[in-house]
């Protein structure tokens, strides 16, 4: 489902240049559950971005479903992204100024479904992630675990195959984070790909992760 | 360069709005030339990638580049209509055209840039719609072209607006137009109906041909529709726009005495012309119909047709009698 090749990311020029991911290789199966371990600044949150198609490579490639996402102009590669990969970020990167229900209609736009449709998927993603009682609140007015749970549904509302999350516990507490990781293991029951980026020890000792992979300076 | 010419506001503008172009398209070409010597879109080497990333910025460039060149060939005809109150004898561009002995063939290369680049854009837009950039390097060896005409009709700008007298008096419209004009006779022999039997049977053709999906058919009859409709707006249609039958002039009707309707008027078979050549081209290129554009090609030329038609029956209708 993901096959990354001899990924590398680079940022400045010559002496400047700082080489925050080197030669990475990962192949990660359809449904598998893997974990990304590793300390902040390992290159952990980078290699997310570049299996998302949000930064290019600086050299090597990333393949979602078959398909060089990391090769694809941009107009393709957000086409690609929308259509195959949801994202949870650690700091839910929601619209604070618009609702729940806003925040899910956001990645329907460009696929351009009829009104009924576009209704079905967000009540359905909604459920999936147990905040459809918060559905007309504005995202400003939530607490740190409803927002988590917003960004859930968000990722869920184009029923990707293939989830990534960035640190998605760092801002949560106990209880919040529990219930984080049951929701992991429904999505993993749904038969989803999840790559769950994360420094939390919480993880490793999950029964659903079928993978712990550590990344230290960059390298696997 | 006389410098009441060099001084007028338009002429100042004109030309340095084409030197920025071109250092825009200097930028570009040397992204083109980075691009033809090293692009190879399989390779996931860091020179692909920050090519890749490069290319977008080169690409943007040439389509700023392009869209500018559009806007300002209009303004060059106007500055040209303008500099006719500065030149003796000239009354309409027509007379700052003759001003220098290129000066049509300055407008032809003008004209040439600017369908090239009209090509260069749509087939940049094909280009973006594809996921692996498979026009890249027709893209760029057509921008190297592109950069080669603009550089040939900046040089081409200086020597004409330098060539250009306000004391040495030039011909105008009425006599390079008119009855003992040198352009006055119609090509090949043709008569004024079978001029107009011409125009009306090559725009009815079009839409067939559309139909039929003749594309290479389409361009060529608007290759002749050109020709054609030129030489029919100067020696019939004009005469009603300027309501006088001696008056044979493609540029007076730029003016605003006529509510520049030549810019309409000769921007629509300009655009006819172009629609159909382009589609032909990018047929040939990317072997799939251009249906679209062939569609755009007869709206257009249809306007055209329309606007043509449009002042000699408002003419007849308004005084009972032809021209």
């Amino acid at each position: 489902m993901i096959r990354v090749e001899n990924l590398s990311k680079y940022y400045g020029q010559g002496r400047e240049r700082k080489t925050v991911l080197q030669a990475i290789g990962l192949h990660i199966a359809q449904g598998e559950c893997v974990v990304l371990k590793g300390v902040s600044g390992s290159g952990k949150s980078t290699l997310l971005s570049l299996m998302a198609g949000l930064e290019k490579p600086s050299e090597g490639a990333v393949y979602i479903a078959g398909e060089p996402i990391s090769k694809l102009p941009d107009l393709h590669q957000s086409k690609q992204r929308n259509r195959h990969i949801g994202f949870i970020f650690q700091a839910y990167n929601l619209f604070e100024d618009m609702s729940v229900y806003e925040n899910l209609l956001a990645p329907l736009i460009p696929r351009k479904l009829p009104v009924k449709e576009v209704d079905r998927a967000v009540s359905k993603a909604l459920e999936a992630a147990n905040i459809a009682h918060k559905k007309h609140t504005v995202v400003r007015n939530l607490s740190g675990g409803e927002k988590q749970r917003c960004a859930i549904a968000r990722a869920l509302v184009n029923d990707p195959e293939v989830i990534l999350c960035d640190e998605p516990t760092a801002n949560l507490d106990k209880d919040n984070a529990a219930l984080f990781t049951r929701q992991l293991q429904q999505l993993k029951g749904a038969g989803k790909t999840l790559l769950i980026a994360t420094h939390d020890p919480l993880f490793e000792t999950l029964s659903f992760v079928d993978r712990v992979v550590t990344i230290e300076q960059g390298r696997i | 360069m006389e410098l009441r010419i060099l001084m007028d506001t338009g002429v100042l503008i004109y030309l340095i709005l084409q030197t920025i172009l071109l250092l825009f398209g200097t930028y570009a070409l040397l992204g083109a030339l980075q691009i033809l010597r090293r692009w190879n879109f399989q390779a996931t080497s860091p020179r692909q990638y920050s090519l890749e990333k490069r290319s977008y910025l080169v690409m943007l460039v040439i389509v700023f580049l392009t869209f500018a060149k559009i806007a300002l060939f209009p303004f060059f005809a106007y500055t040209l209509d303008h500099l006719a109150t500065m030149i003796p004898g000239a009354m309409c561009a027509a007379g700052v055209v003759e001003g220098v002995w290129f000066g049509e063939a300055l407008l032809v290369l003008k004209l040439g840039l600017l369908f090239s680049g009209g090509v260069w854009l749509l087939l940049n837009r094909l280009d973006l719609q594809a996921t692996d950039y498979p026009f890249m390097r027709i893209k760029s060896v057509l921008f190297v072209v592109i950069y080669l005409l603009l550089l040939l009709e900046s040089g081409m700008d200086v020597a004409y607006l330098q060539g250009l007298s306000t004391k040495t008096p030039v011909q105008c419209c009425s006599v390079i137009y008119g009855v003992s004009g040198e352009q006055n006779a119609l090509p090949l022999g043709l008569g004024t109906a079978t001029l107009l039997l011409l125009f009306y049977l090559l725009f009815a053709l079009q839409p067939l041909l559309l139909l039929q999906r003749q594309g290479y058919l389409l361009a060529l009859a608007n290759g002749v529709f050109l020709f054609v409709g030129y030489y029919a707006v100067v020696h019939f249609f004009g005469t009603y726009i300027y309501e006088l039958p001696t008056h044979k002039c493609p540029f007076c009707m730029l003016q605003r005495e006529y509510y520049y309707v030549g810019y309409l008027l000769w921007g629509s078979l300009f655009l006819g012309v172009f629609f159909a050549a382009a589609a032909a081209f990018l047929q040939a290129t990317v072997k799939k119909p251009m249906v679209k554009l062939q569609r755009y090609s007869v709206w257009a030329n249809a306007l055209f047709t329309l606007l043509c038609s449009y002042f000699v029956v408002s003419y007849w209708l308004k005084n009972g009698v032809l021209l």
